[in-house]
This record gives C-alpha cells, sequence and structure tokens, in this order.
C-alpha cells in the first residue's frame, strides 16, 4: 500500500509555512479590496464550466478541489477538501479518497462523499475535461471515504490530474443555481455582471482550519473585485488611473514600462511566471499535403528563427522550446536542453529544400486568433528561404474542429497550436493520443504506428529511455516541434508580494501577500 | 387612430416571424456541426453522435425553425449557448439595457446636436456655418465609429486619465461610448434636418410669411421647424439602426457587457445559438421603434395614415 | 445611411448626364473629392512604385519606430512600414468598397427593375422579403452574414454585397415605377420591344445617373462597415493591410505609438470624406432645386 497521505501533510505546513501571510489582521474595520484585471472576456464561471485561461483565477478563487500540488512539476498532493489519497493495494488504478468530515459551503451546505461524486457526474456529463472518460466508476464507502476506479488505458497520472483538477460543491447549491454555485472557498461571489465584472467577498465562517488550509486557498484580501479588460492597452492605462491593482497576463510590451528602469517603474512591480505551455509547430503528415515530405519539413524547420520569433512577438518574454513539451513539466530531460533542436540554419535550409519535391507551392499556415503576428513572422521567414505561406487564423472554437488533420474540414499544411499539462507524456498526448481525434490518428494525421507505440510505452512506463525514445523519433521525423514557451507578466501595485500561483500555473489573488497593502474600498 | 395602431401592430407580427426564420435559416447554412463545436475535438464519434440527437440535430430544417420559433415565442427560450449552460434568455434580459441605453442616450444626444447643426446650417445656407457644420457632419460620418472610440479612449483615458477605460462601474463609464456612436448619427441626421428645412425655407407660406414682414426667427420657429422636422421624425428610425448598429461594435472597444459583445465573443466562439438569439431580439427591439416611429408620424401627417387604411396599400419606406 | 432617399424631381430625357457633369464641374467640393479620389486610387494602383518596401518585409532592427526619413510613417510591431502597408492597403479597402457595391448592384438592379417593372405577385412576395431584411439594423445584418460566411476577402466581399442588395433593389425599383408613368415608355410600349430590351433601353439609362449617387455614398459606407468588420475580427485575414485591420492592429499601442492608429484612420476618412464630397456634388447637380 502505497501512502501518500504523510508526505502530503507534510508538504502542506512546509508550503504553508513558507507563503501564508497572517490572515489580515488589520486593526480597523476598513475592508481591503484589490482590483484584478483579467486579459479576456468571461462569461461562463459555472463551477464544470469547458476550461478557459481568463477564467481560472474567478473559478479558483470560488471552488475548491480535492488536492493541489505544490507546482505544476510536482505530484505531491496537498489537501484541500480531500483529506487523504490511497491507491488501493494492488491496483494502480483504484484509489481510496477520504475527504475532511466538517467541509460546508458558503450556504451552509455539508460536504459529504455524495456531493464529490455528485460534482464528477456533473464534468463527466458536461464533457468539459477530457479525462473524466476515463471514470470506470466511483463507490462510496462512508459519508467521507469513497473509492475513485479509472478505465484500463488511464494511468496514476490521469487520477492526480482528476483530484487536482475538479472543483467540488454540493449537489443542493447546484441544483439551486447551476451558473453561480456556491463554492466551499473562502470567498464567495456577492455580485457579478456576466461579462464584466466579479464581485468576490471574504466569508467569515470558512470550514478549513489555518493551520490545515493549503498554500493557494488562503484569503488575505477582503475583497476581489475581477474585472474584464480584453484590451491589452486598456489593462495597464487601467492600472496607472488606480482602476485595478492587479493586472493577470499583461501583454509583454505594456509591461515593460513598470518594469525596472521602465518609466513607471515606482509603485508596480512586475512578476514573470514561465507556464507549462508551449507552442508547437504541427505538420500535416497526410497524402493531401506536400508536408507529409520529410525534406520540406526539416527545411521550414531550419528556415525558422525561434529566438527573432521570442524577441518581436513575445518581446523577449519566453524561452525556446527544446521539445514539444514545457520545460517545466514532470518527464522533462535536461539532456534535451543540450541537443541540437533545429536552430536556425539557412544553409541546412536550402539543402533540405533542394532535397524536398517542393516547387514553389503555396503551403498553408494556420492558428487560432491571437497568433496574428507570429504567423506573420513565420510567413515572412520562410519566404526569406523561398517557401511560400499563406496564413489564416481561426477563432478559437472553430480552430478545435479545423485543428485536426485529414478529417476534411481541415486544410492547413502545417499549424501552430498549444499543449500543455503536468508530464510531458500527458502534454505529447494532447497531440499524439489517436483517441483523442475522431481520425483515429494523431492529430498531423500521420499512419506512423511507430510513434503511436513509443507514446504508449512512455505514458506507461514514464522511464527516461521510453521518454527518449519518443522524443527522439519526433525529433527526427520532424513530425512536430515546440518553437516556444511564454512566460506570463502579472503586474501589480508593489505592495501586492509575494504573487501566488496555482498547481496549473494560475495567478491566485487571494494567497498573494497583501501585508503592507492599503487599498480600501 | 386606434384601429390603425392595431392594423399597425398585427403587420409587425409576419415581419418578426419573418425576421426570426431568416437569421435561422441563415445560420444553419454555416459548415460545421454545434455538437462537435460543445464537445470539443477530443470527444468521439458516439458522444458527438449522441449529442446530436440531444441538441435535435439531426430533424429536418424545417421541423427544427417551427420548434426554434415555437420555443422562442410561446416559452421565450433561446436555449443555451454551446459552451455554456446560461440561458440566453437571461443574458440578453442581463445585457439588453446596457446596449439600449448607450443607444437612447446617444440618439438623445445625436437630436440635441444634429437638428440644431442642422438648421443652423440650413438658415445659414452657403455661409460660413453651413460651411462649418457641414464639414464637422462629413468628417464625422467618414470615420468608422470604433475608430472614434479608440481616439477617445487615447485622449480621455490613456492620456489624460479622466474617464474610465472599460467596464461599466459607474455612469461616467457610459460617456464615451454614447459620444462614440453619436458622433456618425450626428451627421446624418443634421443632413437630414438641413435638406428638410432648406426646403421648407423655400417654400411658398414662408416667402409670404417674410412678404408679411414678420422676424426672421419666428419665420423659423413658428413656420419652417413645423414642416420640416416631419421628414426628421420619419429619418429617427434610421437613426436609430445607425446608433444601434455603432452600439454593437463600440461596445467591444470599451469592454461593456452589452448585446454587441455579447454577440462578438459568440461569432469568435462560432456560437451561432447566441448569435440567432441575439440578432433576432434586436431586430424585434428595431421593429417595436420603428412602429413607434411610424405611429409618432402618422400622427403628425395624417396623410400617412390615410394611405395605410386606404386598402391594403403599403407605404412605401424611407430607408 | 440615410440619404439614399428616392429622388423626387421628374427624369429629364437625353444628355442628363452631360448636364449633370457640366454642373458637377462648377462644385469646388465635389472636385476636391473626385480629386482625392482619383490620387488614393492612383497610390493604390502605383503602390510598388511609390515605396521601395513590401507590405510583410519585416525590418527586425527598427521595430515600432515613430515616423522618420527611412519610414515616413514608422513601422509597426514586426517592423513593417507603415506607409506602404497604407499604400497597399488601399487596394484591400477599396476593392472591397467597389466589388461588393458593384456585386450588390448588379443583384439589386436585377431584382429591383424587374420587380418594379412587372409588379403584380412577385413584387408583392420580394417587397415583403425586403421589409423583413430591412428591419434588421443594417450592421447588425452584415455581422450575421459575415458571420456566416466566414473571414477572408472574398468572404467579405460577399457578405457586404448580400447586405446591400435589399438597399440597392429597394432603390431601384423607386426609380423604375418613377420612370414607368413616362410618356416615351408608352412609346416604347408602342414599338413591340422585349421587355429586357424596354429595361435596358429605356428604364436603365433613366436612372443611371440616381444610380451613381448611391454607388458612391454606398461605396463609401461599404469601406466603414468593412473596416469595423475587421475590428471584430471578421473582415479580411492578415497581414493583409486593410486599413480597418491596420487600426484594429494598432489597439495595443494606443498609448505609446499613437501614430500607428492615427494614419490608417486618416486614409479611412480622406476616401469615404472624398467619396461623399462627389456623392453630395452628383446630387445637388442632378437637383438643379436644391442648387437654386
Amino acid at each position: 500500500m502505497r501512502k501518500k497521505l504523510l508526505s502530503a501533510v507534510l508538504a502542506a505546513t512546509m508550503v504553508f509555512g513558507m507563503t501564508a501571510a497572517p490572515l489580515t489582521a488589520s486593526a480597523d474595520d476598513e475592508k481591503t479590496v484589490v482590483n484584478v484585471g483579467i486579459a479576456g472576456t468571461v462569461t461562463d464561471i459555472s463551477p464544470a464550466s469547458a476550461p478557459d485561461t481568463n477564467e481560472y483565477p474567478i473559478q479558483y478563487t470560488l471552488y475548491q478541489r480535492l488536492f493541489t500540488t505544490p507546482s505544476v512539476s510536482s505530484e505531491e498532493l496537498i489537501p484541500i477538501i480531500g483529506k487523504s489519497y490511497e491507491l488501493v493495494e494492488g491496483d494502480t488504478l483504484t484509489a481510496e479518497i477520504e475527504i475532511y468530515d466538517y467541509v460546508h459551503d458558503n450556504d451552509g451546505n455539508a460536504i459529504t462523499v455524495d456531493d464529490v461524486i455528485f460534482s464528477y457526474e456533473t464534468y463527466i456529463a458536461a464533457a468539459t475535461q477530457t479525462d473524466t472518460a476515463y471514470i470506470d466508476s466511483m463507490e462510496k464507502i462512508d459519508d467521507y471515504t469513497f473509492q475513485l476506479t479509472l478505465t484500463e488505458d488511464a494511468t496514476e497520472a490521469t487520477m492526480i490530474k482528476l483530484v487536482t483538477h475538479l472543483n467540488i460543491f454540493s449537489q443542493t447549491a447546484y441544483e439551486e443555481n447551476p451558473e453561480t454555485t456556491t463554492g466551499t472557498s473562502p470567498y464567495k461571489l456577492t455580485s457579478y455582471t456576466s461579462g464584466s465584472e466579479y464581485v468576490c467577498e471574504k466569508v467569515d465562517d470558512y470550514w478549513q482550519t489555518d493551520e490545515l488550509n493549503a498554500y493557494d486557498q488562503q484569503a488575505n484580501v477582503d475583497k476581489i473585485v475581477f474585472q474584464c479588460i480584453p484590451e491589452t492597452s486598456q489593462m495597464t492605462t487601467a492600472l496607472e488611473t488606480g482602476e485595478i491593482q492587479m493586472a493577470i497576463n499583461v501583454d509583454a510590451l505594456e509591461a515593460q514600462r513598470f518594469e525596472e528602469g521602465g518609466e513607471n517603474e515606482d509603485g508596480y512591480s512586475v512578476d514573470t511566471h514561465s507556464g507549462s505551455f508551449t507552442n508547437v509547430l504541427l505538420f500535416n503528415d497526410t497524402e493531401d499535403s506536400l508536408c507529409s515530405d520529410e525534406n520540406l519539413r526539416k527545411a521550414i524547420l531550419y528556415a525558422l528563427n525561434k529566438e527573432a520569433i521570442i524577441s518581436i512577438v513575445l518581446n523577449g518574454a519566453g524561452n525556446v522550446a527544446k521539445d514539444m513539451a514545457s520545460s517545466a513539466l514532470i518527464g522533462y530531460q535536461d539532456v534535451w536542453e543540450e541537443e541540437d533542436y533545429y536552430s536556425y540554419d539557412a544553409d541546412l535550409a536550402a539543402q533540405y529544400l533542394a532535397e524536398s519535391s517542393y516547387n514553389g507551392e503555396t503551403l498553408k499556415l494556420q492558428s487560432s486568433s491571437g497568433n496574428e503576428d507570429l504567423l506573420a513572422l513565420m510567413q515572412a521567414q520562410l519566404s526569406a528561404a523561398g517557401i511560400t505561406v499563406e496564413i489564416a487564423t481561426y477563432e478559437n472554437a472553430l480552430w478545435q474542429t479545423l485543428k485536426v488533420a485529414g478529417t476534411g474540414e481541415s486544410d492547413w499544411d502545417l499549424c501552430v497550436d498549444g499543449l500543455g499539462g503536468s508530464r510531458v507524456t500527458s502534454a505529447w498526448k494532447v497531440k499524439f493520443n489517436p483517441d483523442n481525434f475522431s481520425t483515429g490518428l494523431p492529430q498531423t494525421g500521420t499512419t506512423d504506428e511507430t510513434v503511436v507505440e513509443l507514446l504508449n510505452t512512455a505514458v506507461q512506463t514514464e522511464e527516461a529511455e521510453d521518454l527518449q525514445a519518443f522524443h527522439d523519433y519526433v525529433v527526427e521525423n520532424a513530425y512536430a516541434v515546440g518553437l516556444y514557451a511564454s512566460a506570463e507578466k502579472c503586474v501589480t501595485v508593489d505592495t501586492i508580494t509575494d504573487i501566488c500561483y496555482s498547481y496549473m500555473g494560475y495567478v491566485v489573488p487571494a494567497s498573494c501577500n497583501y501585508d503592507n497593502y492599503t487599498v480600501t474600498e | 387612430m386606434i384601429k390603425y395602431t392595431i392594423k399597425r401592430i398585427l403587420l409587425m407580427i409576419p415581419v418578426i416571424l419573418g425576421v426570426t426564420a431568416l437569421i435561422f435559416i441563415l445560420l444553419s447554412l454555416v459548415p460545421g456541426d454545434p455538437a462537435r463545436l460543445i464537445l470539443g475535438n477530443e470527444a468521439t464519434v458516439e458522444m458527438v453522435a449522441a449529442k446530436r440527437e440531444e441538441l435535435g440535430l439531426n430533424d429536418n430544417l424545417i421541423v427544427r425553425l417551427f420548434r426554434y420559433i415555437k420555443d422562442v415565442f410561446l416559452h421565450f427560450d433561446f436555449g443555451t449557448g454551446y459552451y455554456s449552460t446560461t440561458p440566453i434568455a437571461s443574458e440578453i434580459i442581463e445585457r439588453l439595457p446596457r446596449t439600449m441605453t448607450i443607444a437612447f442616450f446617444g440618439i438623445l444626444v445625436t437630436i440635441a446636436i444634429g437638428i440644431p447643426l442642422g438648421v443652423l446650417a440650413a438658415v445659414h445656407q452657403n455661409g460660413i456655418i453651413d460651411r462649418i457644420c457641414m464639414l464637422i457632419s462629413m468628417v464625422g460620418v467618414a470615420v468608422p465609429e470604433f475608430c472614434v472610440a479608440m481616439i477617445l479612449v487615447t485622449i480621455f483615458s490613456s492620456r489624460l486619465g479622466l474617464l474610465p477605460s472599460h467596464g461599466i462601474s459607474s455612469w461616467v463609464c457610459y460617456i464615451m461610448p454614447v459620444m462614440a456612436t453619436s458622433l456618425a448619427s450626428v451627421a446624418g441626421l443634421a443632413r437630414n434636418a438641413r435638406n428638410s428645412t432648406l426646403e421648407a425655407i423655400r417654400s411658398d407660406y414662408v416667402t409670404t410669411a417674410r412678404s408679411k414682414g414678420v422676424k426672421e426667427w419666428k419665420v423659423i420657429v413658428h413656420h419652417v421647424l413645423p414642416n420640416s422636422m416631419i421628414p426628421v421624425i420619419n429619418s429617427l428610425a434610421g437613426t436609430f439602426a445607425t446608433s444601434m448598429g455603432g452600439t454593437i461594435i463600440i461596445e467591444n472597444v470599451f469592454s461593456i457587457p452589452g448585446m454587441g459583445q455579447y454577440i462578438v465573443t459568440a461569432i469568435n466562439n462560432r456560437d451561432y445559438n447566441i448569435i440567432q438569439g441575439s440578432v433576432i431580439v434586436l431586430a424585434i427591439i428595431f421593429s417595436i421603434i420603428m412602429l413607434i416611429v411610424d405611429l409618432l408620424y402618422a400622427q403628425i401627417d395624417p396623410r400617412i395614415k390615410a394611405q395605410y387604411l386606404s386598402a391594403g396599400k403599403r407605404r412605401k419606406k424611407v430607408q | 445611411m440615410s440619404d439614399t432617399n428616392t429622388p423626387k424631381t421628374k427624369v429629364k430625357k437625353e444628355s442628363q448626364l452631360l448636364g449633370v457633369l457640366r454642373r458637377l464641374k462648377k462644385n469646388k467640393l465635389a472636385m476636391l473629392g473626385g480629386v482625392i479620389l482619383i490620387i488614393i486610387v492612383l497610390a493604390a494602383i502605383f503602390a510598388p512604385f511609390l515605396t521601395p518596401y513590401t507590405y510583410e518585409e519585416m525590418d527586425y532592427a527598427n521595430v515600432l519606430s515613430g515616423p522618420s526619413r527611412q519610414h515616413l510613417c514608422g513601422t509597426d510591431n514586426l517592423g513593417r512600414d507603415l506607409l506602404t502597408r497604407m499604400l497597399y492597403g488601399a487596394r484591400y479597402s477599396l476593392a472591397l468598397g467597389f466589388v461588393s457595391v458593384i456585386f450588390s448592384q448588379v443583384f439589386g438592379i436585377t431584382i429591383g427593375s424587374i420587380v418594379g417593372y412587372y409588379g403584380g405577385r412577385v413584387e408583392d412576395v420580394v417587397m415583403r422579403i425586403l421589409d423583413v431584411i430591412q428591419s434588421i439594423p443594417g450592421t447588425l445584418f452584415t455581422i450575421t452574414v459575415a458571420a456566416v460566411f466566414g473571414s477572408g476577402f472574398v468572404n467579405t466581399i460577399l457578405a457586404l454585397g448580400i447586405t446591400h442588395i435589399p438597399g440597392s433593389a429597394r432603390t431601384t425599383r423607386a426609380l423604375v415605377l418613377s420612370v414607368r408613368k413616362n410618356d416615351y415608355l408608352e412609346a416604347a410600349e408602342a414599338c413591340n420591344c422585349s421587355d429586357i430590351r424596354k429595361i435596358a433601353t429605356h428604364i436603365l439609362p433613366n436612372i443611371l445617373s440616381y444610380m451613381i449617387v448611391s454607388w458612391t455614398t454606398a461605396t463609401a459606407y461599404t469601406i466603414l462597415q468593412a473596416a469595423s468588420l475587421s475590428y471584430i475580427g471578421l473582415g479580411v485575414q492578415p497581414p493583409a493591410p486593410e486599413w480597418g485591420a491596420l487600426v484594429t492592429a494598432a489597439r495595443s499601442y494606443l498609448r505609446d505609438y499613437t501614430y500607428l492608429m492615427i494614419f490608417p484612420c486618416i486614409c479611412i476618412a480622406l476616401t469615404v470624406l472624398s467619396l461623399n464630397l462627389l456623392g453630395d456634388g452628383l446630387r445637388d447637380a442632378m437637383d438643379p432645386k436644391m442648387k437654386r
């Protein structure tokens, strides 16, 4: 029997000890309030809604999950609602999970295992988290214990993802109000304007004790007002005019003037966080595309100057990728950093191009909207190497259907798409797990079975050599390469310190340090 | 008048149903599978098939249209968006007032500026005031609303820090959107006002009044304006359309959670259910406003009413 | 836009167009508009000869540099020369305006003149449909149609064209109705011409000058709408430097690089202004009563 309980509690206490600040013990009655700018329009904050980068900070403030982890690259479970987690002996796909017996939501509904199972079932029905498809069964043992069993093709990583990603809410509260269900967190949604503003206020009777409260579940400020500001330039203007005190995911160029040496450095601080997401370049490997020619793929890869892309498109805020997955993820091999990973080389590009069957045809380079500048720059770089591409971006939702090669709807030859996860294998699976796509093939439409076999082995064993084998095979065949991992910038007034990031790499405004913070209502 | 009003209201019903059908059919022409959009690409073929069944997408277009019309007009149910559980109807109820606030105050400002500007220009025809007024109105109509909005943001938010750049946290937030929406419609209205005032000035009764030695301002107020305003009132419906259209775009510049932002977000997500519901509601509201303007117009100009009541003949509509 | 009102005057015979042009020449503002428009059109056509750069060419060393001798209007966030992009952008903006107006006029005139000429049941049905379409605010209808077609140059032309068919059909019908009552048509009636011939040789030439007025204003309006579509993410796709797309791209740089927004705005304004001046001049020239 593998016990994780002890280490989990230990980790929790440690992290808590490091980051926790005294829970706003300001002498006066005035409530501290922080206005947080979100770089997008959020319209749906229901607990089981589809993943949305902009929505996470709000959801994270309002709902809790069973467990959390110290960071993206860790699978140490820290208790939130869940108290302990252990795998059933002799079975890596069944976990027995116990939850605290005194959890209640902010409406006063007690949370029992029935509510947890209900929450998970809600997710399964909504199909908003793909991994819920791996849930085989959930069996209640008593009011505070249940067993979670996964289907055979899952791994323990899937289990950990499930217990850390899914919000828990009471059945009563959800049935009363599925859109803005009351959660169990130290904050409660007191008013909101869909698509514009979400006001969260600290509750008086939060269920968990200070000692056991996880590092990213703190409540260091009395009131948080999330404001949707999709226009990048308005976000920083709002910081300057004092409309907001914290801006999440600020454009790197705009953030510059708040950074050291910038014209506005006084009174502000910029926190840079390398996320777990990478942008990858995929090649259409179906017969319809010229990119099924390996030489052409390599010519394209050598013609791209990734450093220039980072300095111009991201204004320097990013790292050149050395694998499809980000270096922050579990399973990332340090040797990859040293490898040559298609660094810019005009001569090699010309050489491969000469060997390819390419004859001046126009290739199609596509991506989701927001990547216009990236594509324009790639287009220019390829054009300098004698490769003509035509670029197009599509709205995110539509892109989800167009991004798969060989479905008849898509017509790209090469595309840029994002991927993330907590392990390199789960990130790879996003693009190369045939089960994910209606074509029954990886996203690139490749019929090469070796790549899928290598991936499956790597997923099952997680051994260095198997990870290396898949990595090498993909690089060798140039099916897909990582371009860069962009860093996110969070700009705040300088009285907010120790910006807290959740295990998924998103800012958690409530758990930052507000010791010197003075803005009140 | 009552009989006329009822008749006009009844005539509106087929138009509204027509709009609903038109938008529904138009949006059903879009390629792509809503079920797949809802579930995302990782969903299996079976999941998609089940979702299609659940959404009733397997029925033919006419069946779906009638079901939609029934849901909308009998239950005020537009369904939900592809990616959200919030009913579209409740979202619209919350957002519509904001859009209407901007459009309404936009048109008030338009009237308050546009009509005096037009009359002033006409009274001083070909003079320096006329030239300046018309130049202002021509420039106003020559820049897209969103550019005006962006220029306003640059000046009043970024540079001067006077007005909030986004949101609806206080009434101050509405100042720039209203200014931006009204600019384009001021130009149009001022021109109409100028033209109809010019026409009225040239008419016989004005010449007569002048020859009697009536003071010029009295001529304008008593003889010119009452006549020149009739066509202007009629053009207000068009002005409102411009104003409403402008609001839809401008809301996005100011991050105002109104109908425009709702529609544009939906377009970016290909959420045709939301586009459909929103456009239909806005079209119905526009029809109602047109109706009110028409009734007002008929009240002032009895010829119109007579025309309408005479055996089913339709009035020639002014765009 | 409410200036496509039906002209009220009676149509004069022959050489009306020449008379209009003669009067137009005397209108200084209209001539100014015409000259500016011609300059813009020429600039669009000869763009490659006016600038040493191409509109996609990136100068990594000069990213977001303000107006200078090297780059007269500065460069954008990818180091592309803004002046060059505006010159090439004129091609897109003007093409969107002209082509979609021609598209809508071809269909609009056909529908309008057939309906106006024959009348009867068909007219009733068509006019009902037009009523329905016109009870949707113009911008909203354009956005909806554009959303159906999706983005891209051709799709945008289709969307803009289709949305203007109802207006064009309605105007044509009204004009045809006003001409139909004229004497010379009765004369033509007697000569046993075919209907198509009658419409083509007797009706259309008589309403042509009025149509031209509505073309100029419609083109102006369409250019504005195309820009708005770009703003909301429809319209042409990057890197096509359509003017609206240029303004939209500048929105992230409003505070420090305002010139990125101002220059394309001026382009749009000048073009639309000159089209409107020309249109107004034409209207005045055709309607001498207004000019005194």
